[in-house]
């Protein structure tokens, strides 16, 4: 298991990553609640991203950390632990999103053929119209191409956690990355 | 990879939010529910082991009496 100084995690310095796992072994409230609030924020940017509801984030998220301090015994140190609450974060995401609604991936039909752009965007976009150009993305392509890009799946990963096929998720992120282009566009950042 | 893909990796840490305030106490509500559920769940155990113990207590002194009447 990989041994950190954890003075990032706001905590005792003298506490390494080890030391801090053993005690959320132990179940100890205040070790949870410091990991809680280190991770809170971005492991909630992560549900975000996938569910458009604030609400629905934030009871996937609890619903995530439940998982992470109640199965924290099943982390066994061969990744980051930052990595590992991650998966768990997108893995609560995509049960919340198919409960809400199917994940629907139209356009996989088509077959359509990636332009191989190499446009840069300059301008200086706030995290808001991020965040908004997400939200205009269909569930679909706004899923794969968070599991793509920003998880960094590969397409069969993808496939296989959204039980889709190889050829669908590529049509997706290359729908997904149209879209964003005419949207950047539209709004003229490109 | 494509320079929009880039774009977005580039500023995944703009989309950091934090969450409602009311979460943590929703998660420590879950955890401590968790927590009763275990000591219940342990609390029957010794209870359940101290009733096995009771029953072979009394099944071994109904032995021995039995065995000494017998003689």
């Amino acid at each position: 298991m990989t041994v950190i100084a954890v003075s990032s995690l706001h905590l005792s310095p003298v506490l390494t990553e080890e030391q801090i796992i053993q005690r959320l072994c132990k179940q100890d409230r205040s070790i949870q609640k410091h990991v809680y609030d280190r991770y809170a924020p971005l492991m909630f940017s992560v549900c975000r991203r996938y569910l458009r509801s604030r609400q629905d984030a934030e009871e996937a998220m609890v619903s995530g950390f439940y998982k992470v301090f109640s199965q924290i015994e099943s982390f066994l140190g061969a990744g980051s632990f930052e990595g590992w609450i991650r998966r768990i974060m997108v893995n609560e995401s995509l049960m919340k999103l198919r409960k809400v609604q199917p994940i629907d991936f139209p356009g996989d039909e088509f077959q359509p053929v990636d332009q191989q752009d190499h446009f840069s965007i300059e301008a200086d976009i706030s995290a808001r119209e991020i965040m908004e150009l997400l939200e205009e993305l269909p569930p679909g392509y706004r899923t794969v191409f968070n599991l793509y890009v920003l998880e960094g799946f590969k397409h069969q990963e993808i496939a296989d956690t959204l039980g889709i096929s190889i050829n669908t998720s590529k049509s997706q992120l290359i729908l997904a990355k149209d879209r964003l282009r005419k949207l950047l566009t539209a709004k003229g950042y490109l | 990879m494509s320079d929009l893909f880039e774009f977005f990796k580039d500023n995944e840490s703009k989309l950091f939010e934090a969450p409602p305030a009311q979460a943590w106490t929703k998660l420590e509500k879950q955890l401590e529910r968790k927590r009763r559920r275990k000591r219940r769940g342990i609390r029957f155990l010794q209870l359940g082991a101290v009733v096995v113990a009771i029953l072979l207590l009394l099944m071994i002194g109904y032995g021995v009496v039995a065995y000494l009447r017998g003689r």
